[in-house]
């Protein structure tokens, strides 16, 4: 079959590949009928995810039709319209049984590195390199899902393939991002990044009681899409001072809740902007934070910093002394799909979440590099290139 | 702490050193490499303790040890030794109720062949069990391949072979890649054969 690899840094091919065999008795196979870019991929483009090897599959965000199921899964069927949770779960550990599926503890079959670097070995991630488990991921015609039962979920009828396939991640996460606020009624928000995640916690602060929502970015078409589609009120950050303009536009306060959904290459401006990018060229550190930095500055005394944006290793002029005199608290984590996707597919059938519009670029699978260039270099407004691996 | 809970950790950890006093037991003086590790299976102690006496599942313990029942009930163990070969052994295995400890070691002279131990304890809260896991004698010549990530040392061998028992007894199978994803990719290939081609002719057409 083919599948887009990583075969190198900002080096993609689409390379014939084996298909994907039935492993274990949970498994399905599922045919990619959609499969997204995702910001997060970029980390592993621009080399700062470490444990990517030429050849692997990466892409983690899709949806399918099952076609082949192991003879222990009892919920799916060949024919069934599925999305699939970019990070796996068991469903039998107690982080699973929890909810806190992407904290499983079964998922991930090369946990050494993680456990080394971050004492303890987390999920499987589709296409997220081997200290994810390397699993092979969805920018290919077929996929192999573990735990089928657990992380395929039906599609109902009426929601289109172009609805479902942001269910698998961009949806929960910013789902996620929102619900860690702890939201109260007349809360503001204020939300770093507003690519598909950023977009998506924005609707779903609103969705739980946010008064109002702002969104901070430098693209304009970004901005324009969150001003237009979630309702957020657009900051410019490289036309305004933000810890200005949230200050006055909160009375002095500082927004109640923050949400970082930028992650470890946030740009930044002037001389921090510059250090941050030298140290991390250079791997004296491997996270650039400026966004994160300034969400801790902004947040009002006592408010809550929940960070989406992933960050993978360690970052320099962390404002921790900030976040303890103020009394900040700080949340974050991988999405928990398997707990979010089937409300978030209720409240996409009922109209609540139209994610459809993150869509820009549809393309078939053989112009993966070329989709992928567009959203790194954001490229032709391109908010999502999403590929279609069957034509 | 909570009395309770510092009752339930102390009779673990105080039951886990006994494991490991009793496996080491006769051999002072000659350390053999000891890989040692712990982990939490989110299960009762009794459905744990009673899924070790299943036939095949001790053995996942040690990866690269297959475990047979013979005819006679005895357990035998194929070993990877070092060289690459392979060794067999009758092992005596003991199971301590009361302890919920199970201790394995090879019958007669133990040569080169591992013998090891392992207690249950139930761990605080709602955590289910904890398994502590002592493994004598050198790793196998080939690591598992399912964790090769780091060198692998005695305490990594124990640590992959108790993340598949728990593995087994919560989700009934251990977790496999894809095996592509391990293999090297058709670009890879055309790299490798333009390298060959170009050490070979030095570049001449």
């Amino acid at each position: 079959m083919k599948a887009l690899c990583w075969e190198g840094v900002n080096e993609l091919s689409v390379e014939d590949v084996p298909d994907p065999e039935l492993l274990m008795a949970r498994d399905a196979i599922v045919r990619v009928g959609l499969s997204s870019v995702c910001g997060s991929d970029l980390h592993l483009l621009d080399g700062y995810v470490p444990t990517m090897r030429e050849g692997d599959v990466i892409g983690h965000e899709f949806m399918g039709e099952v076609v082949e199921v192991g003879s222990a899964v009892s919920r799916l069927r060949p024919g069934d319209r599925v999305v699939v949770g970019s990070v796996l779960g068991c469903g039998q550990c107690r982080f699973c049984r929890e909810g806190a599926f992407s904290l499983c503890d079964n998922t991930n079959p090369h946990p050494a590195v993680q456990e080394r670097v971050y004492g303890h070995a987390t999920a499987g991630i589709f296409g997220y390199s081997h200290a994810f488990g390397g699993l092979p991921g969805s920018h290919a015609e077929y996929i192999r899902v573990p735990f089928a039962d657990v992380n395929a979920v039906p599609v109902p009828e009426g929601i289109s393939d172009e609805q479902a396939v942001f269910a698998s991640d961009a949806v929960p996460t910013g789902w996620m991002a929102a619900e860690m606020c702890g939201i109260e009624p007349g809360d503001v928000v204020a939300v770093w990044g507003s690519g598909g995640v950023g977009l998506m916690a924005m609707h779903a602060a609103y969705l739980l009681g946010a008064s109002d929502v702002i969104a901070i970015d430098r693209l304009p078409e970004r901005l324009a899409l969150a001003e237009q589609k979630a309702g957020a009120i657009p900051l410019d950050y490289e036309q305004a001072d933000v810890a200005e303009v949230l200050a006055d536009l909160t009375g002095g306060r500082g927004p109640d809740r923050c949400i970082e959904a930028v992650g470890m290459e946030s740009h930044g401006q002037g001389i921090h902007g510059a250090y941050d990018k030298v140290k991390q060229a250079l791997r004296l550190q491997t996270d650039r934070s400026v966004s994160l930095r300034q969400a801790i500055h902004a947040c009002r005394k006592g408010g809550t910093v929940s960070i989406v944006g992933v960050f993978g290793g360690v970052l320099d002029k962390f404002p921790l002394g900030a976040a303890m005199n103020k009394g900040l608290t700080l949340r974050m984590g991988q999405q928990h799909a398997a707990s979010y996707i089937p409300m978030l597919l209720d409240r996409i059938a009922l109209g609540e979440i139209d994610p459809s519009y993150l869509l820009t670029h549809p393309m078939p699978l053989s112009e993966g590099p070329d989709g992928y260039d567009r959203f790194k270099n954001k490229r032709d407004g391109c908010v999502r290139a999403v590929f279609r691996p069957g034509g | 702490m909570d009395p309770k809970l510092h009752a339930i950790t102390t009779t673990a950890s105080s039951a886990a050193s006994k494991v490991v006093r009793r496996i080491r037991g006769d051999r002072s003086g000659s350390a053999p490499p000891t890989g040692t590790s712990a982990i939490t299976v989110h299960r009762p102690l009794d459905e744990v303790f009673g899924a070790l006496a299943e036939p095949g599942l001790l053995s996942r313990v040690v990866p690269g040890l297959t475990e047979e029942i013979t005819e006679s009930g005895s357990h035998r163990f194929t070993w990877p030794t070092g060289d690459g070969g392979t060794g067999s052994a009758e092992y005596r295995i003991t199971f301590d109720h009361p302890e919920c400890s199970v201790l394995w070691e090879p019958v007669g002279d133990p040569g080169p062949l591992p013998r090891g131990g392992i207690v249950c304890a139930a761990a605080p809260g709602a955590w289910g069990t904890e398994i502590h896991a002592q493994l004598d004698e050198t790793a196998p010549a080939d690591p598992p391949e399912t964790d090769q990530d780091l060198t692998l040392t005695p305490d990594r061998l124990v640590r992959t072979g108790l993340r598949h028992l728990k593995q087994v007894i919560e989700t009934g199978e251990v977790m496999l890649v894809d095996l592509s994803s391990a293999d090297r990719s058709a670009g890879q290939k055309r790299r490798t054969e333009k390298m060959s081609e170009l050490l070979r002719t030095g570049g001449r057409p």
